[in-house]
């Protein structure tokens, strides 16, 4: 027994005789290796440069290592897709190389039970089984579907399935973006995702594009969006949403319209209408308008207006705010895209844009060149395809099903032939890590290793015009008996033997990948592109620096040819909506914002990550019109069953007060039978009412059923006196916006600098406390004068979409404690930087306000007076301290927090195996009884401030970057000295926009905000 | 009210007659007691039990959220502090009043303070996330030099439960060491040393008398700042949160009244028990009980008032900060709490203007227990609202209960029944020598009785050897003058040993 334990047991000996070992140390400090090798220094981080494979975005990252373990991702900021951004889900890719519950070694199915057996035993089981059908000659019965590989992986794959015989490989994921490609194949001959140049843009019409949220490359586009609003007034855009559903980019919009389902394309059409008859078009387009006129005299602005449910007014005032915009954009998102009429609504859209001449503009849609490598992206398997898979499977033409990280089992829950098929098919083998809703019915599992284990590179789904391929490479040796699938396919190439051997003759996938970038190399020094002087040299830099990319932007310009023809809409099957049935309701699934289409479900802190709107964690429910649930009698927490033709589910209603009143919204992404303990048997998976990838034009009914589920969310229950219909601000002023006449007054002029020093440091030392000689104890450390530094951040609530990265970002640097589905429901969430929303109106007029709110950092801080213990201490650079070791726990700083910043350790965290290894030894870990809160990232701080003292210097400006500033995808926070007048810190920190929170308690926050700038927004008379 | 009127309460009691009540109390027991005594041990292991595996998980088993950080601890905190203001309070304020009502009734209004304290030491325990770190609250010295923060009302809290507790401790031993000696030489066996050790060889002497005249007479005055700053700075751990519900400066009357409430119908509770199970009916008279219902009545219209004025001042405010907690509590969640609060405390009690309620036993008992649930709600009202309506809409919270929390409260109670139950068969709970200074003093008639040798006129002889009591004869009647005891001037005085107390002066030098 230690001096600690004595102490401990004394204490509580004196209430309760006999407690022993009270549980205060929750992770023993472990060290990887004793001797490290030559070039790790103990406790120096290495970056290492990768590429996030958690969407098909292909964002750069840099990962951070501790003595072999990783700890951190960032994005790679020499990247040009995400700039160094990166949003929560990508944060959250640690959870993926640490996930409990990943694959350990290769399996067989014994008698219906898994069976661990050797590399060896796996790779000849599988040889055999495909030779045997190679030599019955069933080869080309043989499926491989992956998810969407867009690298050298996708082509060592084909290669071997081609020289194998069968040319079955595609890949399939739920949000393939199928209608939108075959609409720009028809609108501009482009076979693929075009460049959307959101930052240059004026005016943005989206149709539900959710591009701030998980919309093809969240995080591009949001970099884009902060440019697009951080601009003057007069050249600054508006971002005008249609959809049916309030989503996360439609909340930023300036403008929002529900809109009937399905109703886009005529929308998008009708407003083409009226451009060509107010004659609103681009003039370049003179000849091709009456072809115009007559192709588009079907759709007229009446027939928009009756079918959306928007106003012929309002449409027309939208219409002709886009046309007079230059340049101006026009988006069609998912909903829009999913619906059996996608490529009509998307065909529509692109016309849109073309008429307003914003095809091949700055800040319009922009082709882009064909990439780098013609032949390294695999082929999507579209839906008609995916039909026949299903059908063949049922014939039992499937011979074996080969699959790689992709999920029919999930995605395609509602399509019955596939789901019968599957049943059907004799041999399925798994590449997969994670045995998902698929895989445990699979024979052989061949676990891959993760993408932070792995060589590969990527060629992003989107690029803004530099044409880029991403490296990945192993940052971490893999944690388990893996290896990653193309050393696989290159072992079993050598076991088939014959052609397959004679074309894949590599030995690992390393030198597969090496190999095609050598040519890669040739043909760039052929073309005198420096790149350094040798192939080892150029691939040195490859890996040190993330990957290659074009220095500048380039397009395709051979515009007139690519332009959409007036005939055009002739050749693209309109399908009329179907109309409802009395009872039905139209059915809108979305993707949810960590899960996104489920792949995600099964790492705790995209679990526990709330919707943003919804705020809902950890479970499924369903969204529905206030007005509605009043009709239906339904309140919030009541079990819904929703049913089609395919299935059905039972989820608890939410009230949603933004969404069209005979729309049912479900997120996608629970409801897995078998993903690993976070995601197994979690709500419900709306994919069963739909029987294709088409989802978003489904009736359903709804029904109640009279049980309760309680929707675990983070928002307050209601309803509450105030806030009964919805949480709102309650005329606080927490959440401001101005409008733009507003913002325009305010342009160009500078406030005095904030007041955010510790007040009590401020005061001149008393008369009497001069005369006694005690004066300069008054001001002795802390004083102003003698404070290096005083740190504060600004966040610009115009550029802040609600995306939540941040809060993935805290998790990942600040230890926080994994909270499970049963505390959060009781309400005990730990972000220490959360999104608060709050509604403002009623639908139709309404909207969701965010405010990102972490410890303000106060100058006169509520916390450090009340603490009896010294435990909260105001530090000598502004911070509010937090000594775990000293707090006791009254929680009386949480109590006193008008923030509410400050959370208290309910209970020990746990991080099941290998999560731990995730853990920050840069930051300890808080145990039961202890309050915490947000720190500024003070070990990143100290980190900092440390290398800048030896180096005999002040702190740069920019150099410290708190983990939310440096994700932060619209790049609305930023983070440094407010002392510093000459920081971009403090120059925000003047900016006439800035209020702080609850700025009349005079806790003088070091957090400050800046008002959000939108439009129809009411003055606010003070 | 002189003593010579209530006199004629005690008609047929003389001093023996209270010596052998008194200590039978002690040493007679039922098995009534033995299985209160039990069931409430169970339930005090059970609560250390929780508590120990609360310590080993965490606060977590508690039903507290994001931000109802503060629930039932800190609501059962308030009211046991509450609850044992009136005790040790009400003896200082009526002795130095000279309201010689107080003598059969104080000592166990003593009693229940200093057990309340204890009991409110225990909520700390349960209400801190790591208590075997507490000692870092105390100012001791330390390598570390860090000095518990000055600033912090928590720290002031601590200070002033431990000074109150141990002036109220002190004032309830002094005023009980006549009555230890008492009884020492009454008893035999095990409570013979114990009643040795605790007179701490109490004679009676006069010079003993005058010291603990003296000291009794310092404790007193210096208790009732300490009780009513105690309160005030319990007060001040929730005034001084931002939350607007409690941001207020009526919060230190708000909380003396209430806890002057709270103790009195406490009081009145625990006189109405013994009084009944320890046969005391004699000593503790309707007249006793029907001043502490005055009490009572005076306390509840001053809670009425400060509920007026809580309501108030959220009203005149023009923002709706201070609104909404008050909202919540008249129509929202809480309203079932708050009108039955309202009803509890400052309806009912108005019924005890009438004097035949007030001498209604069963009455007075339904109408303090009704005020002591009431005074429950009215802390769990002033800890919760004022932290989930907070200043943010969007970090409003609800809070209900779990069973954990309401095995704490039992436990709470349970700890204070058997601390009780002890006490109560350890010190005299009802004064023995001064119910003997309000008695009619011994008359010569009734000299063969055997009076008092001088200074002392308490213990006398074992007990057996008392004579059993005489109805009152006519020799008391004719001889109505009281018996005067030249040798000690205090005695002479007809209030007796304390009430006739002066100051002491300087003696003059020849």
């Amino acid at each position: 027994m230690d001096r600690r334990d004595f102490i401990k047991v004394m204490a509580a000996g004196a209430v309760t005789p006999g407690v022993i070992g009270f549980k205060e140390k929750v992770v023993e400090p472990l060290l990887p290796y004793l001797i490290p090798p030559e070039d790790i220094v103990p406790g120096v981080a290495d970056w290492y440069a990768s590429v996030c494979r958690q969407c098909t975005a292909g964002c750069g990252i840099q990962v951070r290592i501790r003595e072999g373990r990783a700890k951190k991702i960032e994005g790679n900021p020499l990247c040009p897709i995400n700039e160094g951004r990166l949003c929560a889900r990508g944060q959250a890719g640690l959870q993926v190389l640490y996930n409990p519950d990943r694959i350990r070694r290769p399996l067989v199915k014994d008698k219906g039970k898994f069976k661990e057996i050797s590399w060896d035993e796996g790779l000849r089981l599988l040889a055999g089984k495909l030779g045997d059908l190679k030599r019955k000659g069933q080869n080309k019965e043989v499926f491989f579907l992956a998810q969407p590989l867009r690298g050298h992986l996708a082509k060592l794959i084909n290669t071997f399935m081609e020289n194998y015989g069968s040319s079955s490989f595609f890949s399939h994921e739920l949000f393939d973006n199928e209608s939108l490609v075959i609409a720009n194949k028809l609108s501009f001959g482009y076979d693929g995702i075009p460049h959307y140049d959101l930052a240059n843009a004026k005016y943005i019409l989206s149709f539900g594009a959710g591009f701030l949220d998980t919309w093809i490359s969240p995080v591009q586009y949001s970099a884009a969006y902060g440019r697009f609003r951080d601009r003057p007034v007069d050249r600054r855009g508006r971002l005008v949403q249609f959809e049916s559903r309030l989503s996360l980019t439609g909340a930023s919009a300036d403008e929002w319209f529900p809109i009937k389902p399905e109703t886009e394309g005529l929308l998008a059409l009708g407003m083409a209408g009226l451009i060509v008859d107010e004659k609103l078009h681009d003039p370049a387009l003179e000849q091709e308008i009456p072809a115009w006129k007559g192709a588009l005299s079907g759709f007229s602005l009446e027939r928009a207006a009756a079918k959306s449910g928007i106003s012929r007014e309002k449409i027309a005032d939208v219409t002709r705010k886009f046309a007079a915009a230059k340049p101006s954009l026009a988006l069609s998102g998912d909903p829009a895209n999913s619906q059996t009429n996608g490529v009509f609504n998307a065909v529509a859209v692109n016309i849109l844009n073309h008429l307003v001449g914003s095809v091949g503009k700055v800040g319009g849609i922009r082709l882009n060149l064909p990439p780098v490598f013609p032949d390294i992206i695999e082929r999507t398997i579209t839906r008609d395809e995916l039909r026949a898979l299903g059908r063949k499977m049922q014939a039992g033409e499937v011979k074996a099903l080969l699959l790689y990280n992709t999920n029919p089992a999930f995605t395609l829950a509602g399509d019955e032939d596939f789901i019968a098929g599957l049943k059907k098919v004799p041999f399925i083998v798994g590449f997969s890590s994670f045995m998902d809703d698929l895989l445990f019915k699979a024979d052989l599992i061949l676990p891959d290793s993760t993408y932070l284990e792995s060589w590969g590179d990527y060629v992003p789904i989107a690029d803004n015009g530099k044409r880029s391929v991403v490296l990945m490479q192993p940052v971490v040796s893999p944690l388990y008996d893996t290896h990653q699938i193309g050393d696989v396919m290159l072992s079993l190439a050598k076991i088939l033997g014959s052609e397959v051997s004679q074309a894949l003759p590599w030995n690992n996938f390393l030198d597969y990948l090496k190999s095609s970038w050598r040519d890669f190399h040739r043909d760039l020094s052929g073309k005198g592109v420096a790149t350094g002087a040798s192939f080892e040299e150029f691939w040195n830099n490859l890996v040190k620096t993330g990957g290659w990319s074009e220095s500048a932007p380039a397009f395709d310009e051979n515009l007139p040819a690519r332009r959409p023809k007036p005939d055009l809409l002739s050749t693209v099957p309109n399908k009329e909506p179907r109309p409802l049935a009395g009872e039905e309701f139209h059915l809108h699934l979305y993707p949810s914002h960590g899960l996104y289409d489920g792949g995600n479900a099964n790492q705790p802190w995209l679990q526990q990550l709330p919707e943003p709107l919804v705020t809902g964690t950890w479970g499924s429910w369903a969204e529905i019109n206030p007005e509605t649930a009043r009709e239906l009698g339904v309140a919030e927490g009541d079990v819904l069953k929703i049913s089609s033709e395919t299935g059905s589910i039972e989820v608890p209603a939410y009230i949603f007060p933004a969404i069209e009143p005979k729309t049912i919204a479900v997120p996608i992404g629970q409801g897995h039978t078998s993903f690993g303990s976070y995601a197994k048997n979690r709500g419900a998976n709306p994919i069963k009412l739909i029987d294709s990838p088409a989802w978003a034009s489904m009736g359903v009914e709804v029904a109640k059923t009279g049980a309760k589920n309680k929707v675990i969310k983070i928002e307050p229950d209601l309803p509450q006196p105030g806030i009964e219909n919805g949480v709102n601000e309650l005329d606080r002023h927490l959440v401001q916006w101005i409008n733009h006449e507003e913002a325009a007054a305010l342009e160009g002029k500078e406030l005095e600098p904030i007041k955010a020093l510790p007040s009590r440091n401020l005061k001149k030392p008393s008369a009497l406390w001069s005369l006694l000689g005690l004066g300069k104890y008054r001001s002795a450390k802390t004083s102003v004068r003698k404070m290096d530094y005083r740190w504060g951040m600004v966040i610009d609530m115009d550029k802040c979409s609600g995306c939540q990265a941040c809060m993935a970002a805290c998790y990942a640097e600040n230890n926080l404690p994994l909270v499970s589905d049963v505390e959060m429901a009781r309400r005990r969430h730990k972000n220490w930087i959360r999104l608060d929303r709050y509604w403002e109106g009623e639908y139709p007029e309404v909207r969701a306000k965010f405010i990102p709110v972490n410890c303000l950092q106060c100058g006169n801080a509520p916390c450090e007076a009340v603490c009896p213990v010294y435990a909260a201490y105001g530090a000598s650079d502004g911070l509010n301290g937090q000594v775990y070791q000293r707090c006791i726990g009254t929680r009386y700083c949480n109590v006193n927090c008008p923030y509410r910043a400050r959370l208290f350790n309910w209970f020990n965290p746990e991080w099941p195996e290998p999560l731990d290894q995730q853990l920050n030894p840069d930051i300890s870990v808080r145990t039961s009884g202890i309050a915490d809160k947000c720190t500024f990232c003070v070990q990143r701080i100290r980190e900092v401030k440390e290398k800048a003292s030896d180096e005999e210097r002040k702190v740069r400006d920019g150099e410290i970057q708190p983990a939310c500033a440096q994700t932060c995808p619209t790049g609305a926070i930023t983070f440094g000295d407010l002392k510093d007048l000459t920081t971009k810190v403090s120059q925000l920190s003047r900016n006439p926009r800035r209020y702080r929170l609850l700025e009349e308690l005079n806790t003088e926050p070091a957090v400050i905000y800046l008002k959000a700038v939108r439009e129809n927004v009411e003055p606010k008379h003070e | 009210m002189s003593s010579r009127n209530t006199n004629d309460e005690f008609e047929g009691i003389d001093y023996a007659k209270v010596t052998k009540d008194v200590i039978r109390s002690l040493t007679h027991t039922t098995w009534k007691y033995y299985l209160a005594l039990g069931l409430s041990f169970a339930v005090v292991v059970y609560g250390a039990v929780l508590y120990y595996y609360q310590s080993v998980v965490g606060l977590g088993i508690w039903g507290t959220n994001e931000p109802i950080y503060w629930a039932m601890d800190l609501t059962g905190f308030i009211w046991w502090i509450g609850f044992s203001l009136a005790g040790t309070l009400l003896s200082a304020i009526l002795l130095l009043t000279k309201s010689d009502w107080r003598n059969p009734v104080y000592r166990l209004a003593e009693m229940m303070t200093a057990l309340a304290l204890i009991t409110a030491n225990i909520v700390i325990l349960t209400h801190i996330g790591r208590p075997w770190r507490m000692f870092y609250i105390f100012p001791y010295p330390n390598l570390r030099q860090l000095w518990p923060s000055f600033r912090s009302p928590l720290f002031w809290d601590v200070l002033g439960l431990v000074a109150y507790l141990t002036a109220s401790s002190l004032f309830l031993y002094l005023g009980a060491i006549p009555d230890f000696a008492a009884v020492r030489d009454r008893v035999t066996g095990w409570r013979k040393k114990l009643y040795s050790a605790l007179s701490l060889g109490w004679t009676g002497s006069s010079r003993q008398w005058r010291h603990l005249r003296h000291a009794y007479f310092l404790i007193a005055p210096l208790i009732i700042p300490i009780a009513v700053s105690m309160h005030s700075v319990t007060s001040w751990i929730s005034a001084t949160t931002l939350n607007p519900a409690n941001h207020s400066s009526i919060y230190a009357p708000y909380f003396v009244t209430g806890a002057l409430l709270s103790g009195s119908a406490g009081v009145i509770i625990i006189a109405l028990i013994l009084r009944k199970c320890l046969h005391f009916e004699e000593y503790i008279t309707p007249r006793h009980l029907d001043n502490l219902a005055k009490l009572l009545v005076i306390a509840s219209l001053l809670i009425s008032y400060i509920y007026l004025i809580e309501l108030f001042i959220p009203w005149i405010k023009t923002e709706n900060f201070e609104l909404m907690p008050v909202l919540a509590k008249l129509k929202g969640s809480y309203n079932p709490l708050y009108w039955s609060m309202i009803f509890l405390n400052s309806v009912v009690p108005l019924s005890l203007f009438f004097r035949k309620v007030r001498r209604n036993i069963p009455a007075l008992l339904m109408i303090s227990i009704g005020v002591e649930i009431a005074m429950y709600f009215e802390r769990f009202l002033m800890v919760i609202p004022g932290q989930n309506i907070g200043p943010l809409p969007f970090t409003w919270s609800s809070y209900r209960p779990t069973w954990i929390e309401f095995s704490y409260v039992a436990w709470y109670y349970s700890v204070f029944i058997f601390l009780f139950l002890l006490f109560v068969k350890i010190v005299p709970s009802v004064s023995i020598f001064e119910v003997k200074e309000i008695l009619r003093a011994p008359t010569r008639a009734s000299r063969h009785l055997k009076p008092a040798p001088e200074g002392d006129g308490l213990a006398l002889e074992p007990i057996a050897e008392v004579e059993p009591l005489r109805s009152e004869s006519e020799d008391d009647r004719l001889y109505k003058q009281p018996l005067s005891v030249e040798a000690d001037p205090l005695m002479s005085s007809p209030k007796g040993y304390l009430s006739g107390y002066r100051w002491p002066r300087r003696k003059r030098r020849d």
